[in-house]
């Protein structure tokens, strides 16, 4: 009995990710092109490759922290403590660095302590059954509050030279596809892949057939956290430093990206893909507003604006659909 | 007085006196009148925006535009009487019929567009902060009538044995008051409980959930403007970034006081009772002169353990319930 | 059986948090009695001062509370160092003063976020009998007794333009890096850096200017964009400390270090290198130690009842200017790369 209602729920999932995989990304896909054309002929700067290569980190940082959301997000939860374990992981990297540490052995303290952050999360939500909102808004402040402690709010670096590619040039981009291929892969092909997806539609049905809901929620929220640290590695590069005040704000840009993208906060649908075009139209939008000299201060209306939009174009093709 | 003790709100009532008595024994000045009365001022607009924010999060909700709301009446009030010349009243009235306008379009989207309130007011908020942003350049306004200023510094009294009460901190209460009434005594507020519990259930008894969503939404939104008006005159001058983060204490509140994110269960008595307790300890912390970043840390380590202390007296109950069953009135109390 | 593992889990997490706690404690306790010893040994006159800065937790506002420390050392008073843990919060900037004024202490020296919203702060600090100072920037029209800076805010600003235009051949295209645009000192510098400009007929400053908010992030994404849409920039002109790294890096990511002038206000140890690598051409600063250890020393004076003079001579300091409407200025520095060994802050 467990089997088949599995089963049916990774059949109900494929075939939905299949069907909708063309629809759901169209309009954000569109967007980005229009944006991206309209600029690129009103200032033929922005396609110079140092402005692409830029925009592009940005579009990772985002991209990277995103793709986790976008899982976390699939479970009908929410993780707003990703910038403050982004700014944790980094700080910890940066202090073994700065201690003479080999940059390799630093770099895997930082996802190793990303992953144990977003494994605390996990813990506090399945074992303790806090909800999503409140236990990560718990673990945002007290990351938040022990970067800072243990950084004694000092700035951390300058890192070593050897450290620079990460964050400069086409590194960000190639992580950010690799970790949006791989992560894609594992929601759409494989069997915990898609409890996901099971899980955020139905959480009962799915605890009912037997399925591992916690297990599912465990690896999200851990790779989450995981993520945010690869994120914080880019962010550490470019900044050359680490310092307890990086990434303030970022987890509401991460889940404007996702909804932006097309993901569902309810939970059951959307894709990594919708994500990463998301962080991809917020980055081009920023760089749109420096290059063509619009105050900075419109950035939040715009910003505001797009998601509104998006949120209701997807509404749209719901009504379309009754 | 054991039903005392069972009662949502006792949980985040003995996380007060322990807050508290802490600070008390550790600062001399912490326990005076004239300090905590000023907490109780800081606080205010938190309070009054809580109590919104309390009847949204029953119904099943969330708002996270709140901060932002406050933020955008507070420049309205600057734009319009500081920079335009409109008659400071004038411009206070159309300050809180902005917030309201703010939270009838949250209401309107989560109802008639089915959006779902995170995502609506997340967008809400970017709008109204970006909006604020923008009407000032990103800068503070000020040259308000002195009439105003003095009524953000004014107090009522004296009241015998307390000193004078700052006109804030009697406007907060009589909102909580007012917001009390409402939960527990009017038809609006059996129905907010009862769309919080099960949308369906309230639906076939004859509420017309949409109408109560929409009431809670623009009542909150009505607060946000009263709000960012008393912050105005509280601090003289508009700031573009006026409440921003209020979002985040007041969701701390409400769910320390007891009210549950999945809707139908949660009084104003508790959210306020976690206004205070977030009050104290910010005003305890900077009273021993403890890095201000500490309380950031102790919040979420004490929203954490409310939610724990919570769900144990949960399971508590549901166990004893199994052996002894009650008969009890579900969810309605304010 | 399953909810005993729940309970477990519970009583251990709640442990992990209690222990948090305790921990968190005993740090401030262990810290309290040895401050609050040395202080009380040191604190003859029982005097408590505290400081309320635009935000802490970047190193120049650790360098001031350095300084703020030894002057207080040196004299024997109590002396705490405050703000907001983010930048540019008025709001909370405001709560922790008026947390000072129920503290009761005998003097608040602010460096306001706002110089607007502090003005009823002030006056009820006033009214109370504090006495109220400002330091590192002013509210000129609130009910302050003085202001120390290091320089004319608005003479700082021009300083920093003149330098740019000596570096560049007095022409081409320039942009301004600011922080948050309600600090009245920022908004100064950059008046300065505007009028200073006008005598540079060559010279264009470039719209939108960036406002990096002290952070670093935004500042490296700002001078990005703008070297993106203005490739044939020739110059950049800093007015808060975090700019210069800010623009430096960027020069560095966008490979164009050397090619670009830098002149900014920030600290000789965030800029070291790109100094002496000469990718920054120099740094007009003060010491912000300096600036606030004689803040100390003034409101102590003040306190005993001694007013800062015009042309006094401060041991370890200089000379200072007093203005008639209580503006005292200390020398300032330029740090270029032959002199930046000298200085350590």
């Amino acid at each position: 009995m467990a089997d088949t209602a599995a089963r049916s729920a990774e059949l109900r999932s494929s075939q939905e990710t299949n069907r909708l995989a063309q629809l759901r990304e169209l309009p954000a896909l569109v967007f980005l092109g229009v944006i991206v054309c309209a600029l690129w002929f009103r200032e033929p700067n922005f396609g110079s490759s140092t402005n692409l290569l830029t925009t592009a980190r940005d579009m990772a940082v985002v991209g990277i922290m995103g793709v986790g959301m976008t899982m976390v997000i699939l479970t009908a939860g929410i993780d707003l403590s990703v910038a403050s374990v982004l700014a944790f992981s980094a700080a910890v990297m940066g202090k073994m660095m700065l201690g003479g540490a080999d940059i390799w052995l630093a770099v895997t303290a930082a996802l190793g302590v990303g992953t144990a952050c977003g494994a605390l999360n996990a813990l506090l939500i399945t074992r303790l059954r806090i909800p999503p909102i409140i236990a990560t808004l718990g673990t945002m402040g007290i990351l938040r509050a022990g970067v800072t402690l243990y950084t004694h709010a000092k700035w951390i670096g300058p890192l070593p030279q050897r450290f620079y590619f990460v964050g400069t040039g086409c590194t960000p981009i190639i992580l950010l596809a690799f970790v949006a291929t791989a992560c894609s892969i594992f929601l759409l092909r494989s069997r915990p892949g898609r409890y996901v997806h099971a899980v955020g539609g139905n959480e009962e049905a799915v605890r009912l057939s037997g399925v591992g809901v916690n297990r599912t929620k465990f690896i999200v929220y851990a790779l989450n956290g995981l993520l945010a640290s690869v994120a914080g590695l880019i962010m550490a590069s470019s900044m050359s430093s680490a310092q307890s005040n990086m990434a303030m704000g970022y987890e509401l840009n991460v889940i404007a990206a996702v909804v932006i993208g097309g993901t569902s906060i309810a939970g059951g649908q959307g894709s990594v893909l919708g994500t990463v075009i998301g962080a991809a139209i917020m980055a081009v939008l920023y760089n749109a507003l420096i290059l063509l000299e619009i105050p900075i201060y419109w950035h939040k209306v715009i910003t505001g604006g797009v998601i509104l939009t998006a949120v209701l174009v997807d509404k749209l093709r719901f009504f379309k659909r009754q | 007085m054991i039903s005392i003790l069972r009662s949502k709100e006792s949980a985040v009532f003995v996380l007060f006196l322990i807050v508290f008595a802490v600070f008390a024994a550790q600062s001399d000045r912490f326990a005076a009148p004239d300090n905590l009365f000023n907490v109780a001022r800081q606080y205010s607009e938190l309070a009054v925006v809580s109590v919104g924010l309390t009847m949204v999060i029953i119904t099943g909700g969330i708002d996270i535009s709140v901060g932002s709301v406050v933020g955008l009446s507070s420049i309205l009030v600057g734009v319009l009487a500081g920079r335009m010349g409109l008659n400071i009243w004038l411009a206070c009235v159309a300050a809180m019929l902005a917030g309201l306008a703010c939270g009838a379009i949250n209401g309107l989207v989560i109802t008639k567009l089915r959006v779902q309130p995170i995502v609506a007011t997340l967008a809400m908020m970017s709008a109204a902060r970006g909006l604020a942003f923008v009407l000032t350049e990103a800068r503070s306004l000020s040259g308000f009538p002195d009439s105003f200023v003095a009524l953000g510094q004014a107090a009522i009294g004296p009241v015998p044995g307390l000193g004078y009460i700052p006109l804030s901190v009697a406007i907060a209460l009589v909102l909580v008051m007012l917001g009390i009434v409402i939960l527990r005594r009017t038809a609006f507020g059996r129905g907010i409980y009862a769309a919080g519990s099960s949308e369906e259930a309230a639906r076939l008894s004859g509420v017309d959930v949409f109408r109560v969503k929409l009431f809670a939404y623009s009542f909150t939104g009505l607060l946000c403007g009263l709000g960012g008006v008393m912050m105005a005159a509280r601090l003289a001058s508009s700031v573009p970034d006026a409440g921003s983060g209020f979002e985040f204490e007041a969701i701390t509140a409400v769910v320390m006081g007891g009210s549950s994110l999945k809707g139908g269960e949660g009084n104003i008595v508790g959210t306020i009772i976690g206004v205070a307790v977030m009050g104290i300890l910010r005003n305890g912390l900077n009273l021993i002169g403890v890095p201000n970043i500490w309380q950031v840390l102790f919040l979420g380590v004490m929203l954490i353990l409310a939610v724990l202390a919570d769900n144990l007296r949960t399971m508590l109950r549901s166990r004893r319930e199994l052996r002894y069953p009650v008969r009890e009135e579900p969810g309605v109390r304010a | 059986m399953k909810s005993a593992g729940k309970y477990i889990t519970a009583f251990a997490v709640l442990a992990l948090l209690a222990t948090t706690f305790a921990v968190g404690g005993c740090a401030r306790r262990v810290e309290k009695p040895e401050a609050a010893r040395r202080a009380a040994e040191s604190n003859k006159s029982g005097r408590r001062i505290a400081f309320v800065m635009k935000l802490i937790g970047i190193p120049y506002t650790n360098a001031c509370e350095r300084g703020m420390k030894q002057a207080a050392e040196e004299l024997g008073i109590d002396a705490v160092f405050l703000g907001p843990p983010t930048g540019g919060d008025t709001i909370q900037q405001i709560a922790i003063i008026e947390d000072q004024i129920s503290r009761g202490v005998d003097a608040i020296i602010i460096s306001p976020n706002d110089d607007q919203a502090v003005k009823p702060v002030i006056h009820k600090a006033l009214s109370k009998g504090i006495k109220v100072f400002t330091w590192d920037s002013d509210a000129p029209e609130s009910e302050r007794i003085f202001y120390v800076a290091a320089a004319d805010d608005v003479g700082i600003g021009v300083e920093v333009i003149d330098r740019v235009a000596k570096d560049i051949g007095g022409k081409g295209k320039v942009a301004v890096m600011t922080g948050s645009p309600n600090a009245l000192n920022l908004k100064l510098h950059v008046d300065g850096v505007e009028q200073g400009v006008k005598k540079y007929p060559g010279i264009k400053l470039v719209k939108p200017y960036i406002y990096n908010d002290d952070d670093q992030q935004k500042a490296i994404q700002g001078a990005i964009t703008l070297l993106q849409a203005h490739p044939d920039l020739a110059g950049f002109a800093c007015v808060n400390s975090p700019g210069v790294p800010g623009a430096a890096r960027a020069l560095i990511q966008t490979g164009k270090q050397g090619k670009v002038v830098v002149w900014g206000l920030s600290l000789p140890s965030e800029n070291r290198d790109y100094i002496k690598k000469g990718i920054v051409n120099g740094l007009t600063l003060w010491d912000p130690a300096k600036l606030t250890y004689l803040t100390t020393k003034l409101v102590n004076d003040y306190l005993d009842g001694k007013k800062p003079v015009d042309g006094m001579e401060v041991p370890g300091i200089g000379r200072l200017k007093v203005s008639p409407d209580g503006i005292v200025i200390m020398p300032g520095a330029i740090i270029t790369k032959e002199n930046v060994d000298e200085f350590d802050f």
